[in-house]
C-alpha cells in the first residue's frame, strides 16, 4: 500500500473522532457544572485533566512511539512555565499569547540542546541522562533566585482579564481547545511518515540504520517535538495558577506523567490520557485524605502493573507474540498456568491494597477488637486485615472458579472476567473500603484489558507496520 | 596574599577530598551491583536513606552509643536488600533494563513514603560520637575531626578493601568473571542466582554504610535518597559503568570540582558540575575508565 | 551411555531452531555435529547445557533427567561447555581465568585436573599465565577455554567450534590437543563446521540441517556415503 493512502486511511480512525467529539461535548460541561451547583473545583480539576492530558500524550510520543524513556520530561513543563511566565512579568508591553507560543518554542530549543546530549546514549544512559538534565533545569530555577525567584518562584503574573473569571470557565474553554488542537497534531505526527519511522526506529534501531534513516536526527527531532508540547502545557498550567514554582520542573512531575503512560497504555495513542484522567482523580482523592502515602501510592501501581503483566510494558515493545509453535493444549495450559499466578497477584494485591487503606482509615481498627480476648461474641467484630484477608480468598477462589472454565469457553471466559472486574467492585463497596476498592478494581481493570485484548492492540499496531515503517523510512531518507 | 590563596586551595582540595570519600561509600555498591547484576539500581539511594535512618533509630535507643551502629545499620540493610533482591528482582534479571529501571523507581516511591510514614516527614539528625564533634588543624586550616578522623578512613577502607575483596579472594574472583561474562560463569559452575544474592548484599551493606557514616554529617529526610541518587549515577557513568576503579576516580572527580566549583560559581555550584560532567560524557561516552561504549542495550 | 538428548524442541523467543534433534554419546567416545552455520548446532549445546532449555524433549546425562535444570547444576554434574568465539574473561589474568573454571569432579578422577595439568596439555598457556584474557592471540584464547573447562573436572566435555577462525597451523595444533584429550579418556561432543578437522578426531558423526538430524553413523559409513557428504558438508 502506499504510504500516502494509508495515512489517509489512518485519519477515519474513529478513536480519534470519538475523542474529538468527547472533547467537543466536555465544552458545555462548566455550564453543567454551574447549572448543577457542583463546586467550581471540577473545573479546576478537568482543566488540569486536559493540561496533564496533553503532557502525557506528548510525553508518550517519546516512550511509547520512540521507546525513549526520558526521566526528566518535567524539565520541558517547567521551562514551558518559566518563559511565559518570565516574559509576562518582567516585559510589560509582552503580549499574552506571544508569550504562550513562546513557551513551545523554549521546550523546544531546551530540547534540541538537552537532547542533543542525551539522545546518542540508548536505554540506561538515556534515562539517566534525562534525569540529570531534568535535575539541572530543577536546580537552575530552585538557586537561580535574582531571575526565577528562586523557591519562592515567580507569582503574581499578570494575565488577561477574560483568564480571571470567577467560575474558570473561560479558561477551561481556551484549554479544552489548545488541548484538542495540540493532541490532533500529534495524533497527525504520529501517523505521519516520521511517526512510523519512530516506531521502526523503536522496533529495530539496527535495520532503520540499515535502510538508510538518519536515527540520531529523528530520535532528536521526537525529542524536540515532545519537548515542544510539554513546554505548551508547562504554560498552560501555570497560567492556570497564574504563578510559577520550581516544583513545577521537580522529578516527580516526570514519575506521574510516566505512570499515567503506563496506566493508560504505552502503546496506545489516547491511553495516557485515559491514565491521565485516572491518576489525577485518584490524586485529587488520595492527596486529600492520605496527602503522605502519594508516592507509595504511585510505586504500588508501578511495580504492581510492571509484575501484573506479563512480559512487562517494555517486554511488550520488544517481543512480539509468544511462539505459536505449541498445540492448542498447551497453549491452554499455559494460559491456565499464567492466570492461576494471577491469581495469586490478585490476592496479594487486595490484601496488600485494602489493609494498607483500612489502616489509614481507622488506625485504631485494623486487627481484630480489643476486648477480644474475653468475649467470644466480639470475635465476630473483625478488625480491617481479617476482613481483608476473607475478601481477598474470596476474590481469588471466585477467579479460580472463573477460570476452570478456560479450556472450552474462551469467549465466555472473556465476558466472566469484565464481569468479575464488576464484582469486584460491588465487594469493595459493600466491604467499604471504597478507595482501596477502586484502587484494586483499576489494576484489574488495566489488567484484564491487556491480557483480553492485547492481541487485538497488538494487530493494530502491527498491521503492516514493518513494510509500511520501511518504506517511510526509506522516503524519508531520500 | 598568595599564602592565602594556598591556604583556600588546600582547603577545598580537603573538602573535595570529605565530599569524594562520601560519594565514593555510597556509590561503589550501586557500581559493583551494576557491573554482576546488570541492574542500575535506582533504589540504591533509599538504601543509603535507610542505613541513615537506622544509625538515627538505634542511637536514639542506646542513648548516643554511635559506633555499633555503623555495623549494624548496615547489616540491617543489608537485610532489607536481600528480600528486595529476592521478591523484585530475581524474576526481572533476564528482562529488558528499562523494565529493571522502572521497577527500581517503583520501589524508590514506596521506600521513600515509608520512610515517611516510619520516621515522619521532619528533618532529624545524629550527634556526632563523642571526641569528633570538634575540629582538627592541620597545615593552619581547620578540618571538622569527624570528616578527618571517622569519613576519610571509611572512605579509603572501602576502596581497598573493595579492591582486595575483588582481586585477592576467589570469590572476588568470580566476581569480576560474572561482570564479564554471566552466562559463562554459570556454565563454569558457578551458582549464579546466589551469586547474584550475594553482591547485593555486598552492594547493600556499601549503601547502608554510605548512610551510616554520612548520618552525623547532615540532617536526615525523606527525599535524600532522591538527591544522592543522581549524584551517584553522575559518578559512576562517568567513571564508567561496571567499572569500581572508575567509580572512585569519578568520585574524586566529582567532590573536587564540587568542592571548587563553590570557590567560582557559588550560586550554581551544583549546576556547573552537571554541565561539566556532560560534556565529559560526550567526549567520552563510555565514561573515563569504561571500557566500551554500550552496544544494542 | 552418557548423554542422550531425545527429541528436543528448541526455540529463541519468536525463532525456533530446533525440530526434534536426537543424539547420544557413549563413554569415551567422540562424536562430532556437523553441518553448516545456522542449522542449531550450537542451540543443541545450549540446550544440552540448560543455558537456553528446550521446550520439548528430554535430555539424559547418566542416567538422570537433566533438562531445563540450571547451567551450573549441570555443570556440577560434569558436564563441561567450551563456548564457540572463546568466551574468556577478558580482563582476567590467563591464570586468573584458569582458576575460575576450576570446581571438584562430580565423580571421582583418577587424576585432578590442575593448572601444572593443562599447562602439560597446552605448554603455550605456561608462559602468558600473568597476561590478561583479552591480549591473547585467537588460539591461545581458543585453549584457555578449553584449559578452563578441563579446570572443573568435566566427564563429558561439549566443543562449541573450537577450530572456528583460527589459522590452519593452529587448527592443527589444536587437533592435536584434543586428539590427547580423547586418548586420556575424555568423552567430547564436539561441533564443527569445518568438517575435516571434526571428521579426523571422531568415532561417530551426525549431520544437522535446519534443525533436524539428517544423519547419524560411524565416519566409515559417512565417508562411504557419498550423497550425504556431498549435500550436506560440501566435500
Amino acid at each position: 500500500m502506499e504510504p500516502l493512502s494509508q495515512a489517509r486511511a489512518a485519519y477515519r480512525d474513529p478513536v480519534l473522532w470519538c475523542f474529538l467529539a468527547v472533547m467537543a461535548l466536555m465544552f458545555w460541561v462548566p455550564e453543567l457544572i454551574i447549572y448543577m451547583g457542583w463546586a467550581d473545583f471540577w473545573i479546576i480539576f478537568l482543566t488540569e485533566v486536559f493540561i496533564w492530558s496533553l503532557f502525557a500524550v506528548a510525553f508518550n510520543l517519546l516512550m511509547g512511539y520512540g521507546g525513549l524513556i526520558s526521566f526528566g520530561q518535567a524539565a520541558y513543563l517547567g521551562i514551558g512555565g518559566y518563559t511565559a511566565g518570565l516574559l509576562l512579568k518582567y516585559i510589560v508591553w509582552m503580549n499574552f499569547y506571544v508569550a504562550l507560543i513562546a513557551a513551545p518554542i523554549g521546550g523546544a530549543l531546551a530540547a534540541l540542546v538537552i537532547g542533543y546530549f542525551c539522545i546518542r546514549r540508548t536505554h540506561i544512559y538515556f534515562a539517566i541522562l534525562t534525569l540529570a538534565f531534568g535535575h539541572i533545569v530543577y536546580l537552575i530555577a530552585f538557586k537561580w533566585y535574582d531571575f526565577t525567584g528562586g523557591d519562592n518562584g515567580l507569582i503574581g503574573i499578570p494575565v488577561p482579564d477574560w483568564v480571571k473569571d470567577p467560575t474558570f470557565a473561560n479558561y477551561y474553554k481556551f484549554v479544552l481547545v489548545i488541548t484538542m488542537i495540540a493532541v490532533y497534531l500529534l495524533w497527525r505526527i504520529v501517523n505521519s511518515p516520521f511517526g512510523k519511522t519512530l516506531t521502526a526506529i523503536r522496533e529495530n534501531e539496527v535495520r532503520a540504520d540499515f535502510v538508510g534513516v538518519d536515527v540520531q536526527r529523528f530520535k532528536l527531532y521526537a525529542f524536540m517535538i515532545a519537548g515542544a508540547f510539554s513546554g505548551l502545557a508547562g504554560a498552560l498550567i501555570m497560567i492556570n495558577e497564574r504563578s510559577v514554582y520550581p516544583d513545577l520542573a521537580h522529578w516527580t512531575q516526570s514519575t506521574q506523567v510516566l505512570l499515567m503512560s503506563l496506566l493508560g497504555g504505552v502503546y496506545t495513542f489516547f491511553g495516557p490520557v485515559v491514565g491521565a484522567f485516572l491518576l489525577l482523580t485518584l490524586d485529587a482523592d488520595i492527596t486529600q485524605n492520605y496527602p503522605e502515602i502519594w508516592q507509595l501510592f504511585l510505586g504500588g501501581i508501578l511495580v504492581l502493573i510492571l509484575f501484573g503483566l506479563p512480559g512487562g510494558i517494555v517486554g511488550f515493545i520488544q517481543e512480539r507474540d509468544e511462539t505459536s509453535a505449541d498445540d492448542q493444549v498447551t497453549k491452554m495450559n499455559k494460559l491456565i498456568a499464567q492466570f492461576s499466578r494471577k491469581t495469586w497477584y490478585f490476592f496479594i494485591g487486595a490484601v496488600v491494597f485494602t489493609a494498607f487503606f483500612a489502616i489509614l482509615q481507622a488506625p485504631d481498627s485494623w486487627w481484630i477488637s480489643e476486648d477480644w480476648d474475653f468475649e467470644l461474641l466480639s470475635l465476630v467484630t473483625w478488625g480491617i486485615i481479617p476482613r481483608t484477608v476473607l475478601q481477598a480468598v474470596v476474590g481469588a477462589a471466585l477467579l479460580w472458579w472463573l477460570l476452570r472454565g478456560v479450556r472450552s469457553y474462551q469467549l465466555l471466559f472473556r465476558w466472566l472476567l469484565l464481569a468479575f472486574t464488576v464484582l469486584s467492585l460491588v465487594l469493595q463497596m459493600y466491604l467499604e473500603t471504597p478507595l482501596s476498592g477502586l484502587a484494586i478494581v483499576f489494576l484489574w481493570n488495566i489488567y484484564c484489558f491487556y491480557v483480553l485484548f492485547q492481541d487485538d492492540i497488538r494487530q493494530a499496531f502491527s498491521d503492516g507496520v514493518p513494510a509500511a515503517a520501511e518504506d517511510a523510512a526509506r522516503e524519508a531518507a531520500d | 596574599m598568595a599564602d592565602f590563596m594556598t591556604n583556600v586551595f588546600f582547603v577545598q582540595l580537603v573538602n573535595g577530598l570529605f565530599i569524594a570519600a562520601g560519594i565514593y561509600l555510597v556509590a561503589s555498591g550501586l557500581s559493583l551491583v551494576f557491573g554482576v547484576l546488570g541492574i542500575l539500581n535506582f533504589a540504591h539511594g533509599s538504601l543509603y536513606m535507610y542505613g541513615a535512618f537506622f544509625v538515627f533509630t538505634y542511637v536514639g535507643f542506646t542513648a548516643g552509643d554511635f559506633w555499633p551502629a555503623l555495623f549494624i545499620a548496615p547489616l540491617a540493610v543489608v537485610v532489607l536488600g536481600i528480600v528486595m533482591e529476592i521478591i523484585f528482582l530475581r524474576p526481572i534479571y533476564k528482562a529488558d533494563p528499562l523494565y529493571q529501571l522502572l521497577l527500581t523507581y517503583g520501589l524508590v516511591l514506596i521506600f521513600g513514603d515509608l520512610v515517611k510514614l516510619i520516621w515522619g516527614a521532619e528533618n532529624q539528625s545524629v550527634a556526632r560520637p563523642e571526641g569528633f564533634e570538634g575540629t582538627v588543624t592541620i597545615a593552619g586550616s581547620l578540618f571538622p575531626s569527624y570528616q578527618i578522623f571517622v569519613l576519610l578512613p571509611a572512605g579509603f577502607l572501602t576502596l581497598i578493601g573493595l579492591y582486595l575483596f575483588l582481586n585477592r579472594t576467589a570469590v572476588g574472583r568470580t566476581v569480576r568473571a560474572a561482570t564479564q561474562d554471566r552466562e559463562m560463569i554459570g556454565a563454569l559452575g558457578v551458582n549464579v542466582r546466589l551469586l547474584y544474592t550475594g553482591v547485593f548484599a555486598i552492594g547493600a551493606f556499601l549503601g547502608g554504610l554510605g548512610g551510616a557514616v554520612l548520618a552525623p554529617m547532615g540532617a536526615l529526610y525523606p527525599g535524600m535518597d532522591f538527591d544522592v541518587i543522581i549524584e551517584i549515577f553522575l559518578v559512576v557513568v562517568l567513571g564508567g559503568l561496571g567499572s569500581m576503579a572508575g567509580t572512585a576516580l569519578g568520585a574524586l572527580i566529582y567532590g573536587e570540582l564540587k568542592s571548587f566549583g563553590i570557590l567560582f560559581v557559588p550560586e550554581l555550584e551544583s549546576v556547573f558540575i552537571y554541565v561539566l560532567m556532560a560534556v565529559v560524557l560526550v567526549a567520552r561516552p563510555q565514561g573515563l575508565l569504561g571500557k566500551k561504549v554500550e552496544g544494542g542495550h | 551411555m552418557i548423554l542422550e538428548v531425545n527429541d528436543i524442541y528448541t526455540s529463541y523467543g519468536l525463532s525456533q531452531i530446533l525440530f526434534g534433534i536426537s543424539i547420544n554419546v557413549d563413554e569415551g567416545e567422540c562424536v562430532a555435529l556437523l553441518g553448516r552455520n545456522g542449522v542449531g548446532k550450537t542451540t543443541t549445546l545450549r540446550s544440552i547445557m540448560g543455558l537456553t532449555a528446550p521446550r520439548q524433549g528430554s535430555v539424559i546425562y547418566k542416567g538422570a533427567d537433566i533438562t531445563g535444570k540450571a547451567a551450573f547444576r549441570i555443570a556440577k554434574l560434569g558436564v563441561g561447555f567450551v563456548p564457540e568465539e572463546r568466551r574468556i574473561f577478558p580482563d582476567l589474568s590467563v591464570r586468573e581465568n584458569l582458576e575460575a573454571g576450576r570446581k571438584a569432579a562430580a565423580t571421582p578422577h583418577a587424576k585432578e585436573w590442575t593448572i601444572d595439568r593443562v599447562h602439560e596439555i597446552f605448554p603455550v598457556l605456561e608462559g602468558l599465565a600473568s597476561r590478561k584474557g583479552g591480549y591473547l592471540s585467537g588460539g591461545e584464547q581458543q585453549m584457555l577455554t578449553v584449559g578452563r573447562t578441563l579446570m572443573g573436572n568435566p566427564d563429558l566435555l561439549l566443543l562449541d567450534e573450537p577450530s572456528e577462525g583460527l589459522a590452519p597451523l593452529v587448527v592443527r595444533d589444536l587437533g592435536t590437543q584434543i586428539a590427547r584429550l580423547k586418548d586420556e579418556g575424555m568423552t567430547i561432543l564436539l561441533c564443527e563446521q569445518n568438517a575435516k578437522f571434526a571428521t579426523g578426531l571422531s568415532d561417530r558423526a551426525y549431520i544437522l540441517e535446519k534443525g533436524q538430524v539428517r544423519f547419524g553413523g560411524t565416519i566409515d559409513e559417512l565417508q562411504e556415503n557419498e550423497e550425504i557428504r556431498q549435500q550436506y558438508l560440501g566435500l
